[in-house]
């Protein structure tokens, strides 16, 4: 009986690192390049859950293994009980709040692209930019098009930022632009997915992105950036 | 658990935290330092000087403490552990500059004041006629020249590297063949305060290729990468090969109508195709981006010259009526057209992104007339010079200098029709477009970027 209880709670974790491989919620928490990695973690709990089963089946009337079923039932449960409800409730974490707890990110571009025209950079692209050429002559009047998630930003207005995760969201820092948005109107909700066109422009010693033309969308399936 | 064993666990654990806790006592009480120092390769300014420090800075307190001699007006920009000292426009550079660089962290530890020469004027460096032949010859900003290169033959060919390291140059043997070298230069600059050492010090020339080839063109960015696209006259003699500044050699399988001009901020390549001009990313090895990226500018166009900032250049345009007309190109945008013209375009250069645009213009047949135009960013003329005592040398170029505000170019001297006077390298304001000859004979001149 210990055996299957093991086997169930086994397949129930083997369950939620597959579904999190297929539903996208992983895209949520881990770069990319780890995915595959989770996958086979799923697949290896799964054979062991298998192999328990069959155990289970094959030593279903020991004896000793009422002892164990007593030792291991409370923390399998426990940790079953988990597992449904991550299968229940997928994360839905709160990139403003994460992003304010978190250092900014300090690296920069190894090099500018010649070939990448303004309006082609990615909010991280530009951030990179200004932080090796942060004259902002140089690029004020360029054209902007990018998406980010609203970062509210104690004493100013609120910025357009992304989180970059070299693994996992534990690591992520986030990078933002200050935006110029309409006068009068009240400043977009945290955590608000948007995307922006229009033009950077100087203001003192800082460029600020002055949107053309601001849409709502939806969180992109991939949101964190490497 | 035994005592010993008890002992053995205490140490275990107490002796690593009692390390971790010793070394971040000593890491908050470590002041900041000056980790870098390097001119930046594109201002708004006449120049500008990136610092790097072992951790973030506030530029407002950097600027604060800090010294500029002369005291130039300048911004310091930028936030984290990079800032940017800028000068701003409108100034000249008469000469080197003294900055003292002080401030405190965010913790408030002070960063120990260090004092810094910074020249950021480029010298000219020139191929200069001698008895025997030609030499490379550097000009020191006060007129004095100095060799650089022994006395070859003929050097047909010379490119200082983009990031001042060194400069590539082809000799001509007596069968015409070159042979081609690279001949290091070390610059210190900026440089401390107390480093009495010499600006540039000088190595010996290295062979770029085992054999000598029949014909080569130089190209390099401002990381200090440098392609050579060389040939001979067997079959399947020619080759293009990237010296990356790292020491570097990579051979690029590429079939190119011309001169190939690498991107000055590296990692891109400007290639002349029988259908137009392909800007195409380098390999990944040689800091080019992952996928290729290729955009193609169809129609009858060279490349003229690049501008300063990243992704700007000017195009020559050839029309079918044998017009030209000069373009500023941008990446993802059509180019705009500054110049329209009948004459002859030999030569442009630009400010910034294209805000000033300089170029030489011959007009004429029989009694060519050379004459230097400036543009604004539209297009507009603002002025145009004369130059009736001049005549133009092929190749030469026009250089930008942005810190003192000068064009630099290579024209003859006029004379009768019997004789031939050597040519000069020659400065021209980018103001007033007046002319300045310096006094050597030379064949080719081009600016040493100041490191």
């Amino acid at each position: 009986m210990a055996s299957l209880i093991r086997a169930a709670v086994l397949g129930l974790w083997a369950a939620v690192l597959l579904r999190s491989n297929l539903d996208g919620r992983l895209d949520l928490l881990l770069r990319a390049a780890f995915h595959p990695l989770v996958l086979l973690a799923g697949l290896a709990l799964l054979i062991i859950a298998l192999l328990q089963l069959v155990l289970g089946w094959k030593q279903r009337s020991v004896a000793a293994e009422q002892a164990g079923l007593r030792r291991d039932r409370r923390q399998a449960l426990l940790s079953g009980a988990i597992a449904v409800l991550l299968l229940a409730f997928p994360p839905a974490p709160s990139f403003a709040d994460l992003a304010r707890q978190r250092p900014a990110d300090d690296t920069s571009a190894d090099s500018l692209s010649f070939v990448l025209p303004p309006a082609q950079r990615s909010l991280t692209d530009w951030v990179r930019l200004l932080r090796q050429q942060p004259d902002p002559q140089l690029h004020a009047g360029d054209p902007v098009r990018i998406s980010g998630f609203v970062l509210p930003v104690p004493g100013q207005p609120p910025q357009l930022a992304r989180l970059l995760v070299r693994c996992c969201l534990a690591d992520a820092t986030p990078v933002g632009l200050p935006v110029r948005w309409r006068n009068g109107a009240p400043p977009p909700a945290a955590d608000t997915w948007l995307a922006i066109e229009g033009r950077m422009q100087a203001e003192g010693d800082h460029l600020v992105v002055v949107p053309e033309r601001i849409r709502q969308i939806p969180r992109p399936a991939r949101p964190l950036e490497p | 658990m035994r005592r010993s064993s008890r002992r053995t666990l205490l140490l275990s654990l107490g002796l690593p935290t009692l390390l971790v806790v010793v070394q971040q006592q000593l890491l908050l009480r470590q002041p900041p330092r000056v980790e870098q120092l390097r001119q930046a390769p594109a201002s708004s300014g006449p120049a500008a000087l990136q610092v790097r420090f072992s951790r973030p800075m506030a530029a407002s307190n950097v600027g604060k403490d800090s010294r500029l001699d002369p005291p130039l007006r300048h911004r310091w920009l930028g936030k984290g552990s990079s800032l940017l000292l800028t000068l701003e426009d409108g100034q000249r550079i008469e000469g080197p500059l003294d900055v003292l660089l002080a401030g405190t962290d965010p913790r408030g530890l002070p960063l120990p004041p260090s004092r810094w020469h910074w020249d950021p004027r480029p010298m000219v460096l020139a191929v200069v006629q001698v008895r025997g032949g030609e030499q490379l010859q550097l000009r020191r900003h006060d007129g004095g020249w100095k060799p650089i290169s022994p006395i070859w033959r003929s050097i047909p060919v010379m490119l200082p590297l983009g990031d001042g390291s060194a400069v590539a140059v082809a000799s001509q043997l007596a069968d015409g063949r070159l042979r081609l070298w690279r001949i290091p230069l070390r610059q210190d600059n900026p440089r401390r305060a107390e480093d009495l050492r010499e600006r540039i010090r000088i190595d010996r020339p290295v062979a770029l290729a085992a054999e000598p080839v029949a014909f080569s063109h130089f190209s390099s960015n401002r990381r200090g990468d440098l392609l050579v696209q060389s040939g001979r006259l067997e079959v399947d003699g020619s080759s293009t090969v990237v010296h990356t500044a790292d020491g570097r050699i990579q051979t690029l399988t590429i079939e190119a109508g011309g001169p190939i001009r690498l991107a000055p901020e590296g990692g891109a390549m400007l290639v002349p195709e029988p259908e137009g001009l392909s800007l195409q990313t380098l390999p990944p090895s040689l800091g080019g981006s992952e996928p290729p990226r290729r955009q193609t500018l169809p129609g009858s166009r060279d490349l003229s010259s690049f501008c300063p900032q990243s992704g700007r250049a000017l195009l020559l345009r050839h029309w079918p009526d044998y017009r030209r007309s000069l373009e500023l190109v941008e990446p993802g945008q059509a180019p705009r057209q500054l110049w329209l013209g009948g004459e002859a375009l030999l030569a442009s250069a630009c400010s910034r992104g294209g805000e000033r645009v300089w170029a030489l213009l011959l007009e004429g047949m029989a009694q060519p007339r050379l004459s230097v135009a400036s543009f604004d960013a539209a297009g507009r003329l603002l002025q145009r010079r004369s130059l009736p005592d001049w005549e133009a040398e092929p190749g030469a170029g026009l250089h930008w200098d942005p810190s003192t505000g000068q064009l630099l170019t290579v024209l003859r001297p006029q004379a009768a029709a019997d004789s031939r006077q050597p040519a000069r390298a020659v400065l021209i304001d980018g103001e007033q477009l007046s002319i300045q000859p310096l006094g050597l004979p030379v064949s080719q001149a081009q600016w040493l970027p100041g490191g």
